[in-house]
């Protein structure tokens, strides 16, 4: 495959463009998507290498006793996952507060205690703890 | 005007033609295919991907994700093992580019691009049997993965970023959930808004140097002994760090691999 056009400019020409064009224009969307160097954050724009410079806020959640979740009991959202590289994170602390309340619904009993720490934005941390009867 | 066009025309033919040993071609295609094999193994028999269901719809068939990860299992094996290796990297690139249009990680995409560039490589055959090769597949990797450090590091040029607050975030989080042993210190400098303002920083001067080392690559062919020893140690800083702080490696795995390869002449 591309062996005898791979001497053609033409076709490198053309497949610079097809590999340059997306990754150019995901990049001047951030702009137009309202990112400011120093001044305002960038958004998720797919292919434009947006990696660790989005806004996150991480938590860990556990419930006591564990809940069945999938084919799993899970004491925690971290034990869902592999540990290494495969960990499930979400961006937002509403993500997981909806994956609290479905781990209480599908899996949970009314005593069942749910623990959300929280890692905010400008160094805070958040904690939250409550029985799943406050969410079924 | 005119003249200026007759020259760059007349010195991208004269680039399109320059050749080079396809060693480092051959070395990437083994360690791209070896890395990422071992990634799809383990996401279809754990099904790590699959437990995205758990908690959100997945946007497509179960059966659709899986028959995909299981036709790149079976393209990244005669990747590795050097069956039309242009034909197969064309394959693993549709096949992980229309993963990725579901499953939008940057590490898929990062995928898609290099699959895309070995599929008009001529990365065939072993490592001790080399030949001469067309140069800009090449060159083509190199600038593309400058292209990735200095975009993403003009991206963290905000305030989130630069106050420390997005580390701080994925710092205490990767303490509490990692089995990876952190010591006192450590844990007590990611503590800190500073602390992370300053690591912040530093990702940001590394990342953009590593752009600018790669880009001065094409720049002066006569130091190219030097910047490949520096993209090398910003490579392996970044990515080191990385894994060890922020549970990421296999992207990080083959960015080194195609820095280390490509940037050695």
């Amino acid at each position: 495959m591309f062996k005898n056009l791979d001497h053609s400019p033409l076709f490198i020409f053309l497949f610079i463009l097809f590999l340059a064009v997306p990754q150019l224009y995901a990049f001047a969307m951030q702009f137009a998507e309202g990112f400011v160097p120093f001044k305002n954050e960038p958004a998720r724009v797919h292919l434009s290498w947006d990696m660790f410079s989005t806004k996150i806020e991480r938590c860990t959640l556990t419930w006591s006793p564990p809940v069945t979740l999938g084919a799993e009991k899970l004491s925690s959202l971290r034990d869902a996952s592999l540990p290494l590289e495969w960990d499930l994170t979400f961006d937002h602390p509403a993500d997981y507060k909806y994956i609290a309340d479905m781990g209480c619904h599908l899996g949970g009993t009314p005593s069942t205690k749910v623990k959300l720490k929280c890692f905010l934005q400008q160094g805070k941390i958040f904690n939250d703890e409550f029985l799943c009867n406050q969410s079924l | 005007m005119t003249n200026f066009f007759v020259t760059s025309l007349s010195s991208f033919k004269r680039w399109s033609i320059k050749t080079t040993s396809n060693k480092s071609l051959i070395y990437f295609r083994i360690v791209f295919a070896s890395i990422w094999l071992i990634y799809d193994l383990i996401d279809v028999s754990t099904s790590e991907t699959l437990k995205i269901s758990w908690f959100y719809h997945l946007p497509v068939p179960a059966n659709f994700t899986i028959g995909l990860q299981i036709f790149l299992i079976t393209l990244e094996i005669g990747l590795l093992l050097g069956w039309y290796p242009r034909t197969l990297a064309f394959g693993v690139f549709l096949a992980r580019a229309s993963f990725a249009y579901f499953f939008t990680l940057n590490d898929f995409f990062y995928f898609s691009a290099a699959a895309l560039l070995l599929s008009v490589s001529d990365s065939g055959g072993l490592p001790k049997k080399t030949k001469q090769v067309l140069a800009w597949p090449r060159d083509l990797f190199i600038l593309q993965t400058g292209w990735i450090y200095f975009a993403s590091s003009l991206l963290k040029l905000n305030p989130a970023f630069l106050s420390g607050s997005d580390l701080f975030v994925r710092h205490n989080y990767e303490i509490s959930v990692l089995p990876i042993y952190y010591p006192e210190f450590y844990r007590s400098f990611v503590s800190t808004l500073w602390g992370n303002s300053i690591l912040s920083g530093f990702a940001v001067v590394m990342e953009m140097s590593l752009a600018l080392t790669l880009f001065s690559w094409f720049l002066f062919p006569t130091q190219r002994k030097k910047l490949h020893c520096l993209a090398l140690i910003l490579v392996i800083g970044i990515h080191g760090y990385a894994a060890y702080a922020f549970n990421v490696f296999f992207f990080g795995a083959s960015m080194i691999a195609q820095v280390g390869f490509f940037s050695k002449e």
